[in-house]
C-alpha cells in the first residue's frame, strides 16, 4: 500500500499573529478570513512542494514560501488528533465529500430523514453551486429552520439515530477516510516535515489557543458526541477495524506529542 | 352476534338542515358547525336500539338524544357519504399515525418504522396521544396550563414539518413503514370506528326505514360557515404515501391474503355506496 505518512497538506498564512501553518480544513475558514497579504496551499510529496487551491483565494506569491520559511517565525497550529478525526469525519461522510463513499447513505442503519434534515439545513452548499446568489430573506429562513433543526439534533432519539449508522458507517469506510484529506495523518507528516528541516524556526500552537480577529470554528459541534460515542465502543471489540483505528491514532498522538513538547 | 349492520353516527342540526354522518366528520366538520342538535349514538341492529355512544364522553352535545328517533322519523335528513377508498385511507393514517395508534402494540418497534418521522409525529401532528387517551376528548383541559406562546410556536414548527412530509424523503419512508403495517394490523383496523364499513350499514339503517325522508351526499356539496383544512381532515400531507403503498400491496402480481380480506371489505363498501348513490 502507498506511504502517505510524509506526504503533508497544509495552508499557509500570514495572520495578524504572524505566519501561520495549518490544514486545509482550518486554512479554508478560519485563515481565509484572517489573511493578511499571504496565503497558500500546498502539498508536499516525496519531498517537492506543490502549490495548489482556489486562486481566487490566494493572497502573495506562491513561490515565496522558502522565503518566508527560511526567514521568520512559523506558528503550527495543532489539533487534538481524535478531536480532529471526529470532525473530519463529520466533513466526509456529511458534507460535501460524500460522494466519494458510495453505499454509505445505503446502509441499512442509515435513516433517510436524519440525512436529508442534515443534507438540506447544515449543509445546503452540497446542492447548491458556489457562486449562486442567495437572497438575504433566504438565507434569513434559511437561520431559523437551521436553529430548528439544530434543536432537534439534541433529542435523545436523532442521537441514537446517528450513533447507529456511525457504528456502521465508520468501519465500513474506514480504509478510504483515513487517507482523505480531512482524516489522514497531519501530526506524524507535519513532524517529519520539520525534522527535514524545511522550516528553520517554528513554534507550535493549539487551535483553540489562538485569537484570531475572525474566530470562524466548526459547526460541527452537535455531530461530535455521537461519534466519540460511537467510537468508544466500535474500537473495543478487537475487530480488524478496532486494530487498526488505534494504530492510527495512537500514532498521530505520539507525533502530536513530540510537536507540542519540542517547540 | 352478527355486528356488521350496527351503525355509530352523529346527527347534527347544521345550517344545511340535519346532517347524519360518520363518527370522524361529525367531530371535527358537523361539530363546529352544529346549530342547536349534535348528537354521537351507536344503533343496535340486533336490539334495534339507540343508544349514546361511548366515544360522545365530553363532547359538546347539544339537544336530547331521546329526541334522536323523532328527528329521524320527522325531519329531512342529509346522509352524507364518503368515497370508500378515500375514507379507508385517511382512516389508516388516523389509525397508524395518530391518537389511535397507541391501540397498536409493537407498532412503533416494526424494523420499517422510522424513529425520526415518529417523534415529528408525536410531538407535532398528534401530540399529548397518552394525555388524550386519559382525558378522553376534554382538549380544554388537555392545553389549559400550556402557554399560548409555546402553541402558537407548535403551530409554526408544525407548517415546516408539513413542508418536509411533502418531500420525496419522508413519502418514501412513509410508504416502508405502511407496507409493512398495514397487513399486519389490517384485522385490529377494519374494525375501528375510522375504517369499519359505514355504507353498509347506513344501508341498511335506510332500508329499515329508520329515516323516513332522506337525501345522500358527498361532503363537499354541502357549504359551511367554518370549512377549511383544519375543519376537514389534516391528513392530506400522509395520504400520498398511502397511495404508494396499495399500489404496491393490491399489485394483482403479488397475492396475498390481506388482498383478498381488503377487497372482500372495499368492494362490499363501494357496492352500498353505490347503492346509496342509487336510491337518492
Amino acid at each position: 500500500m502507498e506511504d502517505f505518512t510524509k506526504d503533508l497538506n497544509f495552508v499557509l498564512a500570514n495572520t495578524d499573529k504572524g505566519y501561520v501553518l495549518t490544514t486545509n480544513k482550518i486554512g479554508s475558514k478560519t485563515l481565509e478570513d484572517n489573511a493578511t497579504d499571504f496565503l497558500q496551499f500546498y502539498k508536499y510529496i516525496d519531498g517537492t512542494l506543490i502549490n495548489f487551491g482556489n486562486n481566487t483565494l490566494h493572497k502573495g506569491r506562491p513561490g515565496l514560501i522558502k522565503k518566508i520559511f527560511d526567514n521568520h517565525l512559523i506558528t503550527c497550529l495543532l489539533r487534538d488528533p481524535l478531536e480532529r478525526t471526529i470532525t473530519g469525519i463529520v466533513e466526509e461522510l456529511l458534507v460535501h465529500d460524500i460522494k466519494n463513499y458510495p453505499g454509505a447513505y445505503e446502509l441499512a442503519s442509515a435513516n433517510p430523514v436524519l440525512l436529508w434534515l442534515t443534507e438540506r439545513y447544515f449543509f445546503p452548499n452540497t446542492t447548491v453551486n458556489k457562486g449562486n446568489e442567495v437572497h438575504l430573506a433566504h438565507a434569513e429562513s434559511h437561520k431559523m429552520v437551521q436553529h430548528i433543526v439544530e434543536n432537534f439534533m439534541k433529542q435523545p432519539i436523532f442521537r441514537q439515530q446517528w450513533e447507529k449508522w456511525w457504528t456502521e458507517v465508520i468501519p465500513y469506510t474506514w480504509d478510504k477516510l483515513k487517507v482523505s484529506i480531512h482524516v489522514r495523518k497531519y501530526n506524524e507528516p507535519l513532524y517529519h516535515f520539520i525534522q527535514e528541516g524545511m522550516i528553520k524556526n517554528y513554534t507550535t500552537c493549539l487551535v483553540q489557543d489562538i485569537n484570531f480577529k475572525h474566530n470562524n470554528h466548526h459547526s460541527n459541534w452537535m455531530f461530535k458526541q455521537p461519534i466519540r460515542k460511537t467510537l468508544d465502543t466500535i474500537t473495543q471489540d478487537g475487530s480488524k477495524f478496532a486494530k487498526d483505528f488505534s494504530s492510527y491514532i495512537l500514532e498521530e498522538e505520539k507525533y502530536f506529542k513530540h510537536l507540542r513538547d519540542a517547540s | 352476534m352478527d355486528n356488521t349492520k350496527d351503525l355509530t353516527f352523529v346527527l347534527a342540526n347544521t345550517s344545511n338542515g340535519y346532517v347524519l354522518t360518520t363518527y370522524k366528520i361529525g367531530t371535527i366538520m358537523i361539530q363546529s358547525n352544529a346549530t342547536d342538535f349534535l348528537q354521537f349514538m351507536e344503533y343496535s341492529h340486533h336490539e334495534d336500539k339507540f343508544n349514546i355512544s361511548d366515544q360522545q364522553v365530553n363532547r359538546p352535545v347539544k339537544g336530547k338524544a331521546k329526541q334522536v328517533r323523532d328527528i329521524l322519523k320527522n325531519e329531512h335528513i342529509t346522509c352524507l357519504i364518503r368515497d370508500p377508498s378515500q375514507r379507508t385511507y385517511t382512516g389508516i393514517v388516523q389509525e397508524l399515525l395518530g391518537y389511535e395508534s397507541i391501540e397498536y402494540p409493537g407498532l412503533e418497534n416494526l424494523s420499517s418504522s422510522n424513529k425520526i418521522i415518529n417523534l415529528f409525529l408525536n410531538s407535532y401532528f398528534f401530540p399529548f396521544k397518552e394525555e388524550r387517551r386519559r382525558k378522553a376528548w376534554d382538549l380544554d383541559e388537555t392545553f389549559r396550563n400550556i402557554p399560548e406562546s409555546y402553541v402558537t410556536a407548535q403551530y409554526g414548527v408544525r407548517d415546516i414539518i408539513s413542508r418536509w412530509f411533502e418531500q420525496e424523503t419522508f413519502r418514501l419512508e412513509l410508504r416502508m413503514f405502511f407496507k409493512e403495517a398495514i397487513p399486519i394490523y389490517w384485522h385490529q383496523m377494519c374494525t375501528t370506528s375510522h375504517i369499519s364499513p359505514w355504507h353498509y350499514p347506513l344501508y341498511n339503517f335506510i332500508e329499515s326505514g329508520h329515516i323516513k325522508n332522506y337525501s345522500v351526499k358527498h361532503l363537499h356539496e354541502l357549504s359551511y360557515k367554518h370549512d377549511n383544512d383544519g375543519y376537514r381532515h389534516s391528513n392530506k400531507v400522509f395520504i400520498p404515501a398511502v397511495y404508494d403503498t396499495f399500489d404496491y400491496l393490491m399489485n394483482e402480481g403479488r397475492w396475498s391474503k390481506f388482498q383478498d380480506d381488503y377487497n372482500m371489505f372495499i368492494q362490499k363498501e363501494w357496492k352500498y355506496h353505490n347503492l346509496l348513490l342509487g336510491n337518492k
